[in-house]
Order: structure tokens, then sequence, then C-alpha cells
């Protein structure tokens, strides 16, 4: 019996013993089963700036998991080496739903990240961890390339207080030629996660040559102001070269700093520059008085003036969930 | 029936067969929670755990 996956825009017609294109959802009898449901191949806890969410329970660990496996086929995956992985190939471990609390709190975590490769693809492991989190009184944050439908999105956000969802380009033949994917479904899953009340950073790995130009840079910052909301934070990421994608070079700081200045002048009020330490790049300002308030360096909080998520200077409130 | 016509009308209906469950398979959103995981299993080491993931994000 064939089966058809319907969680994500691929529509996986899937033939008996074969999977999906993520490589964890297989049809196994005429039925389709997550098979790494249950088994991440990855636990750590990190902090919580690594994922990056720079608005969300700053200086805290979290518990971050993942499995192998992904929907997308990035040329350029910094994480190729597990979510391009088939499950057969992986070790793993056994940590089901429901251990996982216990163990974020063993480890005074405050939440748990969905991580490294696709939380949207290990979708019912995701899910039911989520579900188990919040009853433990964790939070729960999806760091996501956001390629998902909308029905089983929606069904996720309602148990999800946090997401860092990649936004690679606004071109959709980015998305085709480089990811085997398609632009609108992210598009669509920002703006539901940003409706559904998630706490939502949106992340921009600049390439060389293939999405750093001033008008990449322009778009991608206009739609984030005008669908997202100007208090969005947008981080820009360097590149470097790896898997598929090593005939280009590493992106250069200058076209970072050129990008942050872009989405400034388009009205973002957070915009950062990670992968690598660029003077600043790091810092959160109040956009009202430009008072320094979260002082960073690679994961590290140097300083926090924030006061009850304010600025302690004028008062005004800074987007975030800040304790 | 002869042989003949049984294999003439099996050559007919088998890809019909398939085509029509292709048109209409079963459709999942959700799927089944895996028992098994198809890979080897190892045990968590807490000592590792506490070090920040190699991998982005």
């Amino acid at each position: 019996m064939i089966v058809q996956c319907e969680l994500c825009p691929k529509a996986c017609i899937i033939q008996p013993g074969q999977s999906g294109e993520c490589r964890i959802r297989v049809n196994i009898d005429g039925r389709l089963v997550a098979v790494t449901y249950g088994h991440p191949c990855s636990v750590h806890i990190d902090p919580v700036e690594k994922k990056p969410l720079f608005h969300f329970l700053p200086g805290t660990g979290i518990l971050s998991i993942a499995t192998v496996g992904c929907n997308l086929h990035c040329k350029n995956c910094q994480n190729w080496d597990i979510s391009q992985k088939n499950p057969e190939d992986y070790p793993a471990k056994a940590l089901p739903p429901e251990v996982i609390p216990q163990l974020a709190m063993e480890y005074n975590c405050r939440s748990i990240a969905y991580t490294y490769s696709e939380p949207l693809a290990f979708y019912e492991y995701t899910l039911d961890s989520c579900i188990r989190a919040r009853e433990a009184g964790l939070k729960n944050a999806l760091v996501t390339a956001g390629y998902i439908n909308k029905q089983p999105m929606e069904k996720l956000c309602r148990h999800v207080d946090a997401a860092n969802i990649d936004l690679k380009s606004m071109s959709d033949a980015f998305y085709r030629d480089i990811c085997d994917g398609t632009l609108t479904p992210v598009l669509d899953t920002l703006v539901l996660a940003k409706s559904m009340g998630l706490l939502v950073e949106v992340t921009n790995l600049a390439i060389p040559t293939l999405n750093d130009s001033d008008e990449d840079f322009r778009s991608l910052a206009q739609w984030v102001a005008a669908n997202l909301g100007k208090e969005t934070p947008l981080h820009f990421s360097r590149f470097y070269p790896q898997y598929k994608m090593k005939n280009l070079p590493p992106t250069p700081g200058e076209t970072l700093d050129r990008a942050k200045a872009i989405a400034e002048a388009e009205g973002l009020y957070y915009v950062y520059i990670g992968n690598i330490s660029r003077p600043e790049g790091e810092n959160t300002y109040c956009p009202n008085c430009g008072k320094l308030l979260v002082e960073r360096r690679r994961y590290v909080i140097l300083e926090n003036n924030l006061k009850g998520g304010m600025c302690p200077d004028c008062g005004t409130e800074i987007y975030g969930t800040w304790s | 029936m002869k042989r003949r016509g049984f294999l003439k009308m099996a050559l007919v209906t088998a890809p019909l067969l398939e085509l029509a469950e292709r048109l209409a398979p079963a459709r999942y959103v959700e799927a089944l929670r895996a028992r098994f995981y198809p890979g080897p299993v190892e045990k968590i080491d807490k000592r590792e755990m506490t070090r920040p993931g190699k991998w982005a994000g």
C-alpha cells in the first residue's frame, strides 16, 4: 500500500519499505512511521544564545535535541552530518518525550530546543516532547527552516514558546536551486508562528554571490518589517564553505556589517551578526533611546541592563521573553 | 481462461491497479510513533551532554 505524507509541502508519495525525502518517515506495511521517534542523535545543553535566540531567557542553558533527517537538502548545510543521514547509519540515544523534562530540570535548563537538524521533520517527537515539557512548566523553542504545511504547524505552535526560523533568501529560485524547497511555505510558517504568539527570531545565512546583494538584504528586511513587525530580531549569519558548497569563500565581515546597516535602515529594531565576532554585532540597544541593554560576546552575556523586560532609562518595552 | 488470455488481462490490469493506488494513496499528516530505532542505540553520555553541541543551532 502506497502512502502519502502530508506533513510538509513535498507531499512525498512513499512506496512500502521506502522513506520520504526526510529519510525518517517510512512506509512500513502501508503505514507511515516516524522511525526516529524518541531517539535523538544529539542531546546537549547549549547557551540559548547559540540557537541563536537573543530575546528569550538570556543567559540560560537550553536542553537541545535533534534526530537525524531533514526535509530540505541545502547544499551549504552546516549540520549535514546529521541532517542528511539515514537513521540506520547514525547512533541514537533512547530518550522518550516523558523523560525529557526530568533531564532538563536535572541540569537547571528552563527550556528545550528542538534544533540542529529539522524538528519539523521529526514532528511527532517534537510535538509530544513540547506537550510534556509544558506540563512540567518548561518552555519550548524551535530552530527550524520552517518548511511545513499549515495544519500541523498550527497544532505544534500551541505548545511552543519561541522559534528561530531560517529565512534563507527572498528568492524562490534560491530555495529551489540551493535547498530543494520553495519560498512560500517558509513565509507562511513565519507569519503563522508570529500570529500564534510565538517569540519569533529570524536568521539569514549570507552566502557570497548567492544572496548577499544590497537588494537581497533590503527585500528580506522589508518583508520582515512588513509581515512580522519591526520588533522581530533578525540575525545575519556568516557562511562557511562546507558540504556541497566548498567552492565559495566564507562571508566577509564587511558583508554582514552592510546587511545589518541595510536592515536597520529599513526600520528593524534588533539586527544581529552571528558566526563571527563583529564590534557590537551581538548587542541589544533600546530602539527608543539607544541605551545598551544587553551586551553579548559569543554566547556569553557580559551585561544585562533590562529591568522587567524594559529599558531602564526610558521604560520602552523590549520585545522578548526575559524571565 | 487460457493462459494467454490471463496474461493479457494481467498485463492491462496490473498497471491500472498501480496507477489507482498512486492516485489515491493513504494520506497521513502525523505518523505512527516507532517503538524501535532502526540504527544503533547507545546510552546518553551525560558528561558529553553538558558540553555545547558541535552543530550550528
